[in-house]
Order: structure tokens, then C-alpha cells, then sequence
């Protein structure tokens, strides 16, 4: 049976392994058709008599770039929230150091200050 | 060690994997706390290096608008029909531009989840230090 993306998410394993973002894949594609149909008409020259290579060219562009931007600013509010909680966390790390220093006598290396050489 | 190659570091995932994601008991923690303890403080100053490593992302910026623009005055200077050579090149510049775009945007989102990544082990550390306080 198929995980679900909870279940998928609190297998420690698995945040090694997760899929890359599907927005991405579509954008991927996008640009794929795009180079796919470009290469197809440059090579046999076979344009409908309406619309001319440029154009064409002109146009996926149009559609790829606001679906690249939309990406990006996704990544971006993903990468905004990914570092704040990154802060916090360096605060709270913070703490935890000291209290192992104190607890097991350690040097900021993390190394015993009796043993470190 | 590379900052993004952390899904390949074996010898962190498989320190991961002994002290906190196989759950051991609180014995075998109280037998081997001296030993852990420190080593809780080396890993999280090894996070913290490849944190510091991953936080500026300047490069996927500039890489991801650097190839939009491209794109975008290759596809402008399409729309006013060039021919020959020109064209030729305002065909390369957009599609380059949009390939290289999706690489910065790629490199970004690479980067994004190994900071996400280096969150869910700092709490893993967390719970450890917490289960060893408690002992």
C-alpha cells in the first residue's frame, strides 16, 4: 500500500530520499517541450504558414518565464520559513552546548578539556 | 565535505541512525551518555558549519536571474522579427536563458531542503540531549 506523505515524511530515512518538488517537474517540462519543438522546427523547417519560428520561440518563452518565476518565489517563501526555523534552532542549539560543556566539562571542539590534546 | 552532499554522508546518517532514529533505550543511554554527550556537541557544530555554508544562496540568485534576463531579451528581441545570424541568436539566448534559470532555481531548491534537512536532525539532537538530561 502507498505511503501517505505524512507517513512518508516521519520515516527518518526518507527525508534523504524525498522527490524534488512536482512545480519544478512541470517547469522542467515546459522547458523541455519548448527546446523539443524549437529543435524539431529549426531542423526540418516545417512551420504552419501563420505563425513564424520566432514567434513561436517568442511565445513559449512568455508562457516558461511567469512559471519559473512562480517557482521561484515559491522556493523562496520555502527557503524564508526553512531559515528562520534554521535560527531558532541555532538559539536552542546554542543552549544545548553550553549545558553539555557544563554537564561533561568540554571545550567548544566538544572535546573533553582533561583529554583534548 | 561538499554542504550539499548531505544525504551522502554516510558517517553522519549512520551516527543519526544508532543514536536517535533506532530509538535506543534509556540503559543503553545511561551506559553510553559520556560518550554521546560530546559527540551531540560535534555533530551539531558540524550542522552548524554546513548551515553557515548553505545560507547565503547569492550564487542560485544571481545564476537564476542572470539566465532569466537572458531569456527575456532573447524572447523580446524575437517579437521584432530578426533574421538569419540575429535570430539565431535570440533563439540561443532564450532557451539557454530559461535552461539556466531552471538551474539556479534548482541549485536553490537543492540548498532549500538541505537546510530543511539540517532543522529535522538539529531536533532529533534535541530529543537526544533531552532524553539524556532526564537520565
Amino acid at each position: 500500500m502507498a505511503m501517505t506523505s505524512t507517513e512518508f515524511d516521519s520515516n527518518p530515512k526518507h527525508r534523504f530520499q524525498r522527490p524534488k518538488s512536482g512545480l519544478l517537474i512541470v517547469s522542467l517540462a515546459l522547458n523541455l517541450i519548448l527546446i523539443t519543438g524549437i529543435a524539431a522546427m529549426i531542423s526540418s523547417a516545417a512551420v504552419p504558414s501563420w505563425i513564424t519560428a520566432n514567434e513561436i520561440t517568442a511565445f513559449g518563452a512568455l508562457l516558461c518565464i511567469p512559471a519559473l518565476i512562480v517557482v521561484w518565489t515559491w522556493i523562496s517563501l520555502r527557503r524564508q520559513r526553512a531559515l528562520m526555523e534554521a535560527k531558532w534552532l541555532e538559539r536552542e542549539s546554542a543552549a544545548m552546548r553550553d549545558s553539555l560543556a557544563n554537564r561533561y566539562d568540554l571545550n567548544d571542539d566538544g572535546q573533553n578539556q582533561h583529554s583534548a590534546v | 565535505m561538499a554542504p550539499l552532499d548531505l544525504s551522502k554522508d554516510q558517517i553522519l546518517l549512520d551516527w543519526f541512525q544508532r543514536h536517535c532514529w533506532s530509538n535506543p533505550t534509556d540503559d543503553w543511554l545511561k551506559e553510553h551518555h559520556e560518550t554521546v554527550g560530546p559527540e551531540i556537541v560535534q555533530v551539531d557544530r558540524e550542522l552548524q558549519r554546513r548551515l553557515d555554508a548553505l545560507r547565503s544562496g547569492t550564487v542560485d540568485d544571481a545564476i537564476f536571474w542572470v539566465g532569466l534576463a537572458t531569456a527575456i531579451a532573447g524572447g523580446a528581441a524575437l517579437l521584432f522579427p530578426p533574421a538569419g545570424i540575429p535570430a539565431l541568436i535570440g533563439h540561443i539566448a532564450t532557451l539557454g536563458g530559461l535552461g539556466t534559470g531552471v538551474a539556479g532555481a534548482a541549485r536553490k531548491l537543492t540548498s532549500t531542503e538541505a537546510i530543511e534537512w539540517i532543522n529535522a536532525l538539529r531536533l532529533d539532537l534535541k530529543t537526544l540531549h533531552r532524553r539524556i538530561s532526564a537520565l
